[in-house]
């Protein structure tokens, strides 16, 4: 039995050295196939031409020949940097992205990706002259989402591409384009029971500035609240004593908060091609126009018109539990909200029981569900919260028009279908009392702040 | 924001560069076959011209430039008869198309500002082959001294040299 150091086994020297010549090859500046080709062609042309008495194949080897000795050789590193832009912007706005450009010595083109207003993403490679500076682009955040705007992949190459650099993944920047808002008029929400202080007025007396009622002195009742001509009316009317009997108080409204819960189907996300239904779309993880780009939408647009009225608004994730944001006020609570949107958005996993139960909704708050309505179980849910005495508000996403699948005989039986099941959907949820309003691609936010307000008037 | 700033534009699709191939190398398919070459030019020349403008960083122009080079050689006598006039710029431009192409994708744009030292460059390699063209048409024609010969051999073999030192990678 012997023992000893592990053995090493060595490479031979040819082995190494064509290792490393090709290790060497693939990073840095390094020869193309142009060059090779300008070098064997145009050489061995004029050679053969020489030797073989044929002028014009020298003649047609020439060009190539003195083009690689017009050609010098690049060196350095050339490198392409972009300074860290914003986190999180609005949709509907625009910026300059740009980016630093090194191109070192020799250098004479760049391929450099970079983004373009008109396209989503990265964007195409871009063959730009090689010039030390700055490169940079407009873009307009017109898709809110997660994703990567700028990523400058780079070549840079020296004349008629003889000598290469790269290509090189650029570093991607990444950030958040937060749902658009559209500008809505809110109306009075129902307020709720808890607490005694906001911008709606409650039902109950308490110590707003709207006059209730006039009614006697009551043990209790502060002295600041006896109304002096009404006293004195009712003690003129009993014989001019100021009895304990004749003091007449002013009640006032009391200012309550209210709740608004938006409730977002994030299961589906359908479009006007049916035949898309089950395909997820490409470059993107909405479809622009879809069901649930609309619900996004519309979420946020409700949401900023209430918070900005001073109320309480929440988000119910329908499709997962634990997505919501519980019920909050402020600015804050806005940007929480479109986070959010955006966060759920990206886990659309086809069809799941909905999650609408009494215990996510706040007592007193006004739900918005916000679905396209293709299955029964949500319908089930949004009828239970209302027979408990919650005020529903459905809101259709159903796109207006639905494209039949052309690739089936069967594609206009099934848009029928859908239709009609869909319609009654509808027809059952208004007949427990749900109402229900489309939400189209021109919006509606001036519709459900008019329902929202007679759904006050019906809650007194 | 550097008021130096390069301002990106749309540009213009970069398979305009595989279309300049296939429109040069069209030219380059044409020439051989109104000298009557029929057989080598739609079976060698053209698949190799359609192959560059499929894969412009691969060896198929090489296969162009010697293949039309060959068929033009057999061709005829006159070195300097027009066809071969017309090639030179031709097989230049396929050449010069083709390295381009090579380094963006098909998908990309190209921004015609880039292309303008291209452009000189092209126009000065042009200048100086006809000028070189102009002498070989005042040399007179007739057997070739040996020592020429060889001294043109050896030149040869020196700008090779030279070539070859120049374009190593540092």
């Amino acid at each position: 039995m012997t023992t000893g150091a592990p053995t090493r086994i060595r490479e031979p020297k040819a082995v190494a050295w064509f290792l490393a010549r090709r290790a060497v090859r693939l990073q840095g500046w390094r020869r193309t196939d142009a060059l090779v080709r300008a070098l064997v062609c145009g050489a061995g042309l004029m050679l053969v031409g020489l030797v073989m008495h044929r002028v014009e194949l020298a003649l047609m080897g020439l060009p190539l020949v003195v083009g690689l000795l017009l050609t010098k050789t690049p060196s350095g590193t050339p490198s392409v940097t972009s300074a860290r832009g914003p986190d999180t912007v609005d949709a509907g706005l625009d910026a300059v992205v740009g980016v630093t450009v090194k191109p070192g010595e020799g250098a004479v083109l760049s391929a450099l990706r970079m983004p373009l207003s008109t396209t989503p993403g990265v964007g195409p490679v871009h063959l730009l002259p090689a010039a030390d500076g700055e490169v940079r682009t407009r873009l307009a955040w017109n898709a809110w989402g997660q994703g990567i705007y700028l990523r400058p992949d780079y070549l840079f190459a020296s004349h008629d591409g003889l000598h290469v650099f790269g290509p090189v993944v650029g570093v991607a920047a990444r950030h958040t384009v937060l749902p658009p808002i559209e500008p809505l008029v809110p109306g009075p929400l129902p307020p709720r029971a808890a607490g005694l202080v906001g911008a709606h007025r409650s039902t109950r007396a308490g110590d707003g500035m709207e006059l209730r009622d006039i009614r006697p002195f009551q043990p209790g009742d502060r002295l600041r609240r006896i109304d002096w001509r009404v006293t004195l009316r009712t003690s003129a009317a009993v014989g001019g004593a100021l009895v304990p009997q004749a003091l007449h108080v002013r009640e006032r409204h009391a200012e309550a908060d209210a709740d608004l819960i938006l409730a977002l189907d994030t299961r589906l996300d359908v479009a006007r091609e049916v035949a898309e239904w089950n395909a997820h779309p490409v470059g993107t993880d909405v479809r622009q126009g879809g069901s649930l780009d609309l619900g996004v939408r519309a979420a946020a647009s409700i949401a900023a018109a209430y918070l900005r009225n001073g109320d309480r608004v929440g988000l119910i994730d329908l499709g997962h539990p634990r997505g919501g944001v519980p019920a909050g006020a402020g600015h804050r609570q806005l940007q929480r909200i479109r986070h959010q949107l955006v966060h759920t958005a990206r886990r659309v996993e086809g069809s799941g029981d909905p999650v609408l139960n009494h215990a996510q909704v706040p007592p007193g708050a006004t739900v918005v569900v916000l679905s396209p309505f293709l299955d029964d179980q949500l319908v089930d849910v949004t009828v239970r919260l209302t027979r408990r005495g919650r005020v529903v508000l459905a809101v259709d996403l159903m796109p207006a028009e639905l494209a039949a699948d052309r690739t089936t005989p069967w594609g206009a039986a099934v848009v029928s279908i859908v239709r009609a099941e869909h319609a009654m959907r509808l027809r059952a949820m208004a007949g427990h009392g749900v109402v229900v309003v489309p939400w189209g691609h021109d919006g509606a936010g001036g519709q459900v702040a008019a329902i929202l307000r007679r759904t006050r008037g019906r809650r007194r | 924001m550097r008021p130096d700033a390069l301002e990106l534009g749309r540009g213009v699709p970069a398979a305009l560069l595989r279309v300049v191939i296939l429109l040069a190398g069209a030219a380059i398919v044409v020439v051989p076959l109104q000298e009557g070459i029929t057989i080598g030019t739609l079976f060698l020349l053209l698949p190799a011209v359609l192959a560059s403008a499929y894969a412009p960083a691969s060896p198929a122009p090489a296969a162009v430039i010697v293949v039309v080079a060959v068929l033009l050689a057999l061709a005829g006598e006159d070195p300097l008869r027009a066809e071969v006039l017309v090639m030179i710029p031709l097989v230049h431009l396929f050449h010069v198309a083709c390295g381009l192409a090579g380094v963006l994708p098909a998908s990309g744009r190209v921004h015609l500002r880039a292309l303008r030292s291209t452009a000189l460059r092209f126009l000065l390699v042009q200048a100086v082959t006809a000028a070189v063209v102009v002498l070989v048409a005042l040399l007179p024609t007739g057997r070739t001294h040996p020592v020429v010969e060889v001294l043109g051999l050896a030149g040869l073999a020196g700008v090779v040299l030279v070539v070859v030192w120049r374009q190593r990678v540092k």
